[in-house]
């Protein structure tokens, strides 16, 4: 029984020369600098022209009408009219403005990380679960989108509305001006008494929410095991139960929410109330106008908005700066294996395979690949088995060039592979593992995987040499039927005779098999043994395998312990070996009646 | 403006269900939702409806205020130009005609507007400004007593609709739990149902302000200045022509966005999962070619949203702002000739500004209704499924102990919208007190056939009765109690070891639990762990091998020493030893009860009375395990191979 390792997130530890999150920024954005000054200067204008209309109307209530100076009312009407139409204009281009920006930054951002990530280690993706890596794809892209697009424009509009408004309000009237600060004052005290309750509130609810996800998951995956032992209303009083607690906290949440929005709307309401019953008086004592008391007003709601929103600013700067940081994280990774500035090209291999003295560890203290030498001719199939941890799928990695060697050279064809080109060293290979690998796109885009550019003709004959052709006539769409949708798809037998498709298909010199049969059952590996066959007569094979009948005839039966040969030969050669532990595991099985080895 | 959609086709995504509704069908869906779930709240409804109205349009209320403050009050009058020149000369001499009350004329610095203010203007100030305190202050209290109403209809909502759903969700079949992922069955339980409450409340709220707001602005503006009020009503319905226009383009366009990063999020899982075949192909081009296509698609649906939106928003804009300024400079004109006073005019003037604020919020109310639309139909989809599995009134219990046994006849199963038939017209005889194993390749409908003869699913044709009894008959719960069956895939529960082996029984005495640990060779296992059966498994604990699994699945079944009992490939994950031990004792348990059995090791099926080979849904032999080896078919075979002989 394993324990769970909860340090086992790659991402947890401090990677070298990780880019800081304001620099990651700024390197996506530095094409489209221009555009993003263009468009603040547009938000300064657009705040400007907003501040505008409450003395605008003050000069109409004071000086227009007060003083009956209809010669200005012309003038002032085309200016009435116009700056609301001018401030909707800039405030399309605004939209459209920073949306283009936000979009074509999460697209570079996005498109870059994708590959990235395509590119890493498989250690990298063992280790790190897709989820994880796609929320940090999609999820921490698309927020750091939204701070770009929503809220640096809304802060730089705040900061002018607010700069504007306080100036106006105060030059209009310094008496009104000092209550209008006391309260602000008293509305700040009152948001930041109360969000921490709110918070804290909406946490309480959220891990009791979590917590009753996790029941109907739980529930729903063993629904099976719910209904074979009838305890259907038992489950349902216990979810009754946790959803009522649930609904409980979100009340208890929605009550202190409530009481602050309430709280905060009296104080509002009350503020304005004596600001603008108090500028009356004044008006009445000679000291305003009342065009000056509407303006004024005016001006100090437009103060409150932005006095929240800044106390707000630094906790949302937080949150984004967690998600730029998770970001710079995956970029900061790098990948393991690097082509040669001067690599080779070469076409077609012939599939000689020499292992000299090779030697591999992930962790330098731990080898896990220890002075391995085999030398492998053209088409002649070699079996690596041993316990697990022996190294034999690391020897496949190895050959696959996921990983260079630490020690020793790998050659093929008498080239050290790492000086081979990348892409056309691995069109070499032709690739099953144990999990079928496949797409939910088109049986024929599957099969074509590995040989895009392969004809439909070519393709058909690949999956008739892999044994699919009763598959294919029991799908009504056949080679265009598309994988994946209702989850109800093919079966594993069907599904690993695919994968065999597409390495018949890319034609490749040497082959690579890893577990290819051990989650079918006896009668599918029967059936996709004559497939198998197929494929590999003629290729240089390497077989990763538990089931020893299946590697009954290979050429060359490797023996690997603690990542070194020891012992090797053909199956008879083997077996001939009076106290070999080939002939000794063959026979053990023999007589349990089933021919796996079990580890 | 009609948005044209261009070729978007790509792999990787496949084309947008287009869903239409019916406007009879959402109308009848929205009286069945209001039925069942707000049919009690309806006078707390109607209250809270009632109360955001007022709250809403005390606005205007106040506006009111503001024009009393300015016309009597401090009774601001503009001065014609004529006068300008003579009040300057007058300013210091007397009081002007016209005016009801004795006045004083006062000057005023800088500007020169006159101001008259009646004695009493203080005290009428003050009067008027605890007026407003007060309408604010209750306003205030009647909210507060509305909101909280409101969280408490939303509460019990959610609590019955919640309920209701996972209820009718544990009570489906099993071929329905196949199709349709436990994630997104959560999520109808969890998201959609909150999505559904917060938006009605905002709808509630939306509703009750919106409408009434506009209603009462155009009846106040058409009492004030009638010839204003004919203006607005002018005006507004243009607005909705062109909103009306607009939005189903952009609703289209939404939707293909949610499509596509739907379909993004899709593509990035699969190649990152495979990443294997991603880099043994070295596929690196192909798969940026296939990201970029769909990333490219959703950039350019996004320009495409925000240029419509833009358009649509300047056109409000203009409309809005058109009209409150024509409202404001035509007021200021008749104050000019002297048709209306100050007053009048700054009060027509925010009227206006306060109503088109809800006219832009009408279309927010469209698109609440579809939205919750869509998730109501979801939610009531689920609960409309027809429930298979239901005792009849005239239902018996099991027939226990089984006297002749369990008799199959003429059963097929098919899938749900599938045709294929996964069991075709199978007839068997489970004879009480033997053990019978079925064989075959994956795919050939064991499993399912063991389903159906669990009742877990119903078969589409044919008949299943024990002891003559049909199975339809029998009272499920009185089934259950007695059988025993062990799945194919374990399923651990998050909790003690303890608490999954009693899942069936939860009152099991430890000895009956040791038992059943000890007859699942797992007891030894169990208890080299630091706390035993405490140990806590699941998704937060320690996590078991398969075989573990397999072996803890069998002890919950067995402590509920069943009279019958089904296991399906439940040592599969074992290695020969384990099995070995695990078949003698089951032997030694099960002698004398009836047992059907699913497997693929022939020494399982060598242990048993009667094995039946079935391929493709279909018995293609069936006999003692000596019957068949003579026969020489699937079963020799399948022996010879897993033998090596």
């Amino acid at each position: 029984m394993k324990k769970p390792d909860p340090n086992s997130d790659p991402a947890s530890t401090a990677s070298v020369g990780r880019e800081k999150p304001l620099s990651l920024i700024l390197r996506f954005m530095g094409p489209y600098r221009r555009r993003l000054v263009g468009v603040c200067l547009l938000t300064v204008v657009l705040s400007v022209l907003g501040m505008l209309p409450p003395l605008l109307l003050r000069f109409l209530v004071d000086s227009v009408l007060g003083e009956g100076r209809d010669d200005l009312f012309t003038g002032l009407a085309v200016v009435i009219i116009l700056i609301p139409v001018a401030a909707a204009s800039c405030r399309f281009f605004q939209t459209v403005g920073i949306t283009w920006l936000g979009q074509r930054f999460v697209f570079d951002l996005r498109a870059a990380l994708y590959q990235h990530l395509l590119g890493l280690s498989l250690r990298f993706h063992g280790k790190m679960s897709v989820g994880k890596l796609i929320n940090r794809l999609m999820g921490d892209s698309g927020r750091v989108q939204q701070m770009l697009t929503a809220q640096t424009v809304a802060a730089l509009s705040d900061l002018v509305c607010a700069a504007f408004a306080a100036t106006a309000a105060f030059s209009i009237s310094w008496r009104l001006g000092l209550v209008l600060l006391v309260m602000i004052l008293i509305f700040l005290y009152n948001y930041r008494t109360n969000i921490q309750e709110i918070r804290q509130a909406g946490r309480h609810q959220r891990s009791s929410m979590d917590l009753l996800s996790a029941g109907v998951q739980n529930r729903l995956t063993g629904s099976l095991a719910v209904k074979t032992f009838g305890r259907e209303g038992v489950e349902q009083g216990r979810f009754n139960s946790q959803s009522n607690d649930s609904l409980r906290l979100m009340q208890q949440a929605a009550f202190a929410g409530n009481r602050f929005s309430m709280n905060s709307q009296l104080i509002h309401q009350l503020g304005r109330t004596l600001l603008y019953f108090g500028g009356c008086g004044l008006v009445l004592t000679g000291r305003l106008s009342y065009g000056d008391v509407i303006a004024f007003v005016a001006y100090s709601m437009q103060l409150l908005g932005p006095a929240v929103r800044f106390s707000e600013i630094a906790r949302q700067l937080q949150d984004v700066r967690v998600s730029v940081e998770r970001l710079a994280e995956l970029l900061a990774e790098t990948q393991e294996v690097r082509e040669k500035p001067d690599a080779l090209r070469i076409a077609q291999l012939k599939g000689a395979v020499s292992f000299e003295h090779v030697a591999f560890h992930y962790d330098p203290e731990i080898p896990v690949i220890r002075d391995f030498s085999l030398n492998v001719v053209p088409g002649q199939s070699v079996a690596l088995i041993g316990p697990t941890g022996c190294g034999k799928s690391t020897l496949l990695s190895l050959l696959l060039r996921f990983y260079d060697v630490t020690g020793g050279s790998l050659r093929v064809d008498g080239h050290d592979i790492r000086d081979l080109r990348l892409a056309d060293y691995r069109q070499n290979f032709g690739v099953v593992l144990q999990e079928p690998m496949l797409f939910e796109t088109s049986l024929l885009e599957n099969i074509r995987y590995g040989c895009p550019s392969a004809s439909r003709a070519d393709v058909e004959a690949a999956a008739e040499a892999a044994e699919l052709r009763s598959c294919l006539d029991d799908l009504p769409e056949g080679l265009d039927t598309v994988l994946g949708q209702q989850g109800r798809d093919l079966s594993l037998g069907q599904k690993q005779r695919l994968t065999i498709a597409r390495a018949i298909l890319a034609d490749p010199a040497i082959m690579i098999m890893d577990e290819a049969t051990s989650a079918l059952d006896t009668y599918s590996e029967q059936a996709i043994q004559k497939a198998m066959d197929k494929l590999l007569a003629g290729r240089t094979s390497f077989v990763v395998a538990h089931r020893l009948s299946t590697i009954r005839n290979v050429d060359r039966i490797v023996l690997l312990d603690g990542g070194r040969i020891v012992e090797s030969g053909n199956h008879d050669e083997l077996m001939a070996r009076e106290d070999g532990r080939y002939r000794a595991m063959y026979l053990a099985h023999l007589s349990s009646g089933s021919m796996e080895v079990s580890e | 403006m009609k948005v044209r959609f261009h070729h978007r086709r790509y792999a990787f995504r496949p084309p947008r269900d287009v869903e239409s509704f019916s406007f009879r069908g959402s109308r009848m869906l929205w009286m069945r939702f209001l039925k069942q779930y707000l049919r009690n709240d309806r006078k707390a409804i109607l209250i809270c409806f009632l109360l955001t109205a007022l709250n809403a349009n005390a606005v205007y209320l106040i506006a009111y205020y503001g024009r009393v403050v300015v016309d009597r009050v401090l009774m601001v009058q503009t001065v014609s130009p004529k006068q300008a020149g003579a009040v300057n000369v007058e300013r210091d001499r007397g009081p002007r005609s016209g005016a009801p009350d004795p006045i004083i004329s006062r000057r005023l610095e800088p500007r020169g507007w006159i101001v008259q203010c009646n004695p009493e203007a203080a005290r009428d100030l003050t009067i008027l400004f605890l007026l407003y305190l007060v309408t604010v202050l209750s306003l205030n209290v009647l909210t507060r007593i509305s909101l909280k109403a409101s969280i408490v209809i939303a509460r019990r909502m959610v609590a019955s609709m919640r309920s209701d759903l996972h209820k009718k969700i544990l009570l489906l079949p099993l071929a329905y739990h196949k199709v349709h992922t436990p994630g997104r069955l959560l999520s109808r339980i969890t998201s959609d149902i909150e999505q559904i409450q917060n938006m009605s409340q905002i709808l509630l709220r939306l509703s009750a302000s919106t409408f009434s707001m506009i209603i009462i602005g155009l009846v106040i503006v058409l009492f004030t200045e009638w010839r204003i009020g004919c203006l607005l009503l002018a005006v507004l319905p243009v607005y909705f022509v062109v909103f009306s226009r607009m939005r189903p383009s952009i609703r289209e366009v939404n939707r293909e966005m949610s499509h596509t990063n739907s379909c993004l999020y899709g593509l990035t899982a699969q190649k990152l999962e495979s990443v294997k075949a991603v880099q043994a192909y070295h596929r690196f081009s192909g798969e940026k070619l296939h990201f970029h296509r769909l990333s490219a698609l959703f950039l350019r649906d996004g320009l495409t949203l925000v240029q419509l939106r833009g358009r649509l928003q300047w056109t409000s804009e203009i409309i809005s702002c058109l009209s409150t300024t024509g409202v404001l400079l035509g007021g200021a004109w008749l104050v000019l000739k002297g048709d209306l006073t100050i007053g009048r005019m700054l009060f027509l003037y925010e009227t206006t500004a306060i109503l088109f604020a809800p006219v832009m919020q009408l279309s927010w109310i469209n698109i609440l209704v579809t939205n919750i639309q869509v998730l109501l139909r979801r939610d009531y989809r689920i609960l409309d499924e027809p429930l298979q599995i239901e005792d009849p009134p005239d239902a018996q219990p099991m027939p226990v102990p089984l006297c002749s046994g369990l008799c199959i006849q003429n059963v097929s199963f098919s899938y749900p919208e599938e045709e294929r038939l996964v069991i075709n017209d199978v007839s068997l005889f489970v004879p009480a007190g033997k053990w019978t194993c079925i064989i075959g390749e994956s795919g050939s409908g064991k499993s399912t056939l063991l389903n159906l003869v669990a009742r877990i699913d119903e078969p589409t044709a044919g008949s299943i009765t024990y002891d003559d009894i049909p199975l339809e008959k029998i009272k499920t719960a009185s089934l259950r109690s007695v059988t025993g069956f062990v799945p194919q895939e374990a399923c651990i529960f998050s909790g003690t070891i303890r608490s999954n082996i009693c899942y069936g029984m939860p009152r099991a005495q430890p000895a009956e639990i040791i038992a059943a640990a000890q007859a699942a060779d797992l007891h030894h296992h169990i208890m080299e762990q630091p706390v035993k059966y405490e140990t806590v498994i699941g998704e937060k604990g320690v996590s078991l091998s398969g075989g573990q699994r397999q072996r803890l699945s069998m002890a919950r079944a067995l402590i509920t020493q069943p009279e019958l009992i089904f296991l399906d490939d439940c040592t599969s994950a074992l290695d020969a030893q384990t099995e070995k031990r695990i078949q003698k004792t089951l032997h030694h348990i099960l002698t004398d009860r009836t047992a059907l059995i699913v497997s693929q090791r022939i020494s399982m099926a060598a242990l048993c009375d009667q094995v039946i080979v079935l391929q493709k849904g279909s018995i293609v032999e069936s006999g003692t395990p000596e019957e068949l080896r003579q026969q020489n078919g699937y079963f020799a075979d399948l022996e010879r191979r897993q033998t090596g002989a």
